[in-house]
């Protein structure tokens, strides 16, 4: 039985804006879902549909099998929420702060000591934990919103742009954290960082003017972008690297070829075979003597999947409307 | 994958709704605002008993000062305190509160309770210490039954104005427009009132009557329906709260 699902969840405001239209979902237990899309896309208005706190214009979404609703507090006690950009009580310290959500989620005094301490330490803050809220960087208060969103224990997790505003090493953290609590949790992660999602998730949703347009796994995703491109990187200037244009340009395979910087961007026919054009371009680059730094295919590239699948749509909905 | 749902205990069910209204509380009792308000009307009661004894005033116009204050001068502070009491926290209410265990009813009943405990303890805090030493030491006979209905319709007019202050914050996404609105209700519709001589929500009627009552004479409007007047609006202002909040997007 599917953990989320959404029947025809439409949302409306001020009968004016569409932020959605006509969602269905359903997300098994155990999925990683990495909602995708471009601003306005209807990411934010799913997640608070999904967690009562808007109420659709038609259509509604079950969670844990049971209706969600602006009430259905038992519910939500065991969903834990990351907003995007949490907002804070300033004059609160993390160990208050993380009590009160304790409390919010219906623990018990005793179990909200047991966690709280782990939780704090977890993500870093007990150098800062005597400190107030109204101090703390942004990065700082994203790893608060993340301990405040696991203090339940939570089944379903929904994060929200949990790497905003992180730096490298606290993104990197993050990112393992999800991969973890992806082992034995559900969890909805939205984000605009590709290769976070790229990173840890299994499924991923992409939303574009508030339709979903694809739902699947990552690999999915990727064999939905032409495979008939390569680009590698070599350990040379762009000089050098120009001067492999001809010998890779004269084969019958290729269309396309051009440098870019220490990088070489080559375009197959797509009725050739694939690894037999990539064998014969990598003989090219072993014959010049170069070094070979990386390569890397087109269908490697989430984000040119991700762009892909965007312009598809809007071609379609060009199409649709002549 | 999902483990069964936990059992929905009293505790589990019912500590999210104490959460808020402890934490409601906590804000409300270090607000600068609500410490100034406290300590202004202790000044003003001192100021006005011992003023009274110099001055050899009667004991029911020290009570009738004091309690008239709260009528027409802090009922201003209460719409300030009550006025943006949801719209102020948008955004931190969906993010952090009500993404919880907390229902929606649970999290309104809590800012209503709040409120009143607030407003209501700085109007007893007050009244009732001043009642007893004005009783004991000004000059003048004051009944004890005269000072508690005089109280009751001080307490009626301010729990009035708490209720709407808070239904009003729920109705407007702006603290600072709700404040507004609640405010030119407050004086003008008084004053309209007044003028149209509706003796039902009418703070000039009130003071009235509480003159009145403090000098052991009967009030212009029958207690019932000061008591009907007040609770009928203050009751349906609630409901109306509890369901506009309940079907908003937060």
């Amino acid at each position: 039985m599917a953990l989320v699902t959404a029947h025809n969840l439409t949302k409306i405001y001020q009968k004016r804006h569409i932020a959605l239209s006509g969602l269905n979902l359903a997300i098994e237990p155990g999925v990683v879902l990495g909602l995708l899309g471009p601003n306005g896309a209807g990411k934010t208005t799913m997640i608070k549909l999904l967690l009562g706190l808007h109420i659709p214009t038609t259509g509604h979404c079950e969670v844990f099998g049971e209706r969600m609703t602006p009430n259905a507090a038992a519910l939500r006690r065991r969903i834990g929420f990351l907003p995007t950009n949490p907002r804070f009580p300033p004059k609160m310290t993390p160990i208050a702060y993380l009590d009160f959500m304790g409390k919010l989620s219906g623990l018990s005094a005793e179990e909200r000591r047991s966690r709280l301490a782990g939780l704090i330490r977890a993500v870093d803050l007990l150098p800062a934990s005597a400190q107030k809220l109204k101090g703390f960087s942004t990065g700082m208060l994203t790893r608060l919103g993340i301990a405040a969103s696991l203090i339940n224990d939570p089944e379903l997790i929904i994060w929200d742009e949990p790497t905003a505003g992180l730096d490298p090493e606290g993104r990197r953290h993050t990112i393992n954290l999800i991969r973890n609590l992806g082992r034995d949790k559900t969890v909805i992660l939205s984000s605009h960082i590709l290769s976070d999602i790229e990173a840890v998730c299994s499924h991923v949703a992409v939303l574009h003017e508030g339709q979903l347009i694809f739902y699947g796994t990552m690999q999915e995703l990727k064999l939905r972008l032409k495979r008939n491109s390569v680009s590698i990187e070599l350990n040379a200037d762009e000089q050098t690297a120009a001067k492999l244009l001809p010998s890779i340009q004269s084969q019958e395979a290729v269309l396309h070829c051009e440098v870019s910087g220490c990088r070489l961007t080559v375009t197959f026919d797509p009725a050739k075979p694939f690894v037999g054009c990539l064998t014969d371009l990598l003989a090219v680059v072993s014959d010049s003597g170069l070094e070979l730094v990386g390569i890397r295919c087109g269908s490697d590239d989430t984000e040119e999947a991700f762009f892909h699948l965007l312009q598809e749509e809007e071609d379609r909905g060009f199409t649709r409307s002549y | 994958m999902a483990s069964p749902a936990p059992t929905d205990s009293k505790t589990q069910r019912y500590l999210p709704f104490i959460g808020a209204l402890q934490m409601d509380f906590h804000r409300l009792l270090h607000s600068r605002l609500v410490q100034i308000w406290f300590a202004v009307t202790i000044l003003f009661a001192m100021a006005s008993l011992l003023g009274a004894a110099e001055k050899h005033f009667a004991a029911s116009q020290v009570m009738r000062q004091v309690l008239t204050t709260y009528i027409v001068v802090w009922s201003t502070v209460v719409i300030i305190i009550c006025g943006g009491t949801v719209s102020s926290e948008s955004g931190v209410v969906a993010d952090a509160i009500l993404s919880r265990g907390l229902t929606r009813h649970g999290y309104i009943l809590s800012k209503y309770m709040s409120r009143l405990v607030v407003v209501f303890a700085a109007v007893l805090l007050v009244a009732l210490p001043t009642s007893y030493f004005a009783s004991a030491h000004l000059t003048g006979e004051i009944h004890a039954g005269d000072i508690l209905l005089a109280l009751m319709l001080t307490l009626l007019h301010m729990g009035f104005l708490t209720i709407l202050g808070v239904t009003f914050s729920i109705w407007f996404d702006n603290a600072v427009a709700s404040i507004a609105v609640l405010w030119v209700i407050c004086y003008f519709l008084g004053a309209v009132c007044f003028a149209l001589d509706i003796a039902f929500l009418s703070p000039k009627h009130l003071i009235m009557d509480i003159r009145l009552l403090l000098a052991a004479q009967p009030p212009l409007t029958p207690i019932w329906k000061v008591l009907v007047g007040y609770g009928i609006p203050s009751v349906l202002a609630g409901a109306f709260g509890f369901v506009w909040f309940s079907r908003k997007d937060v």
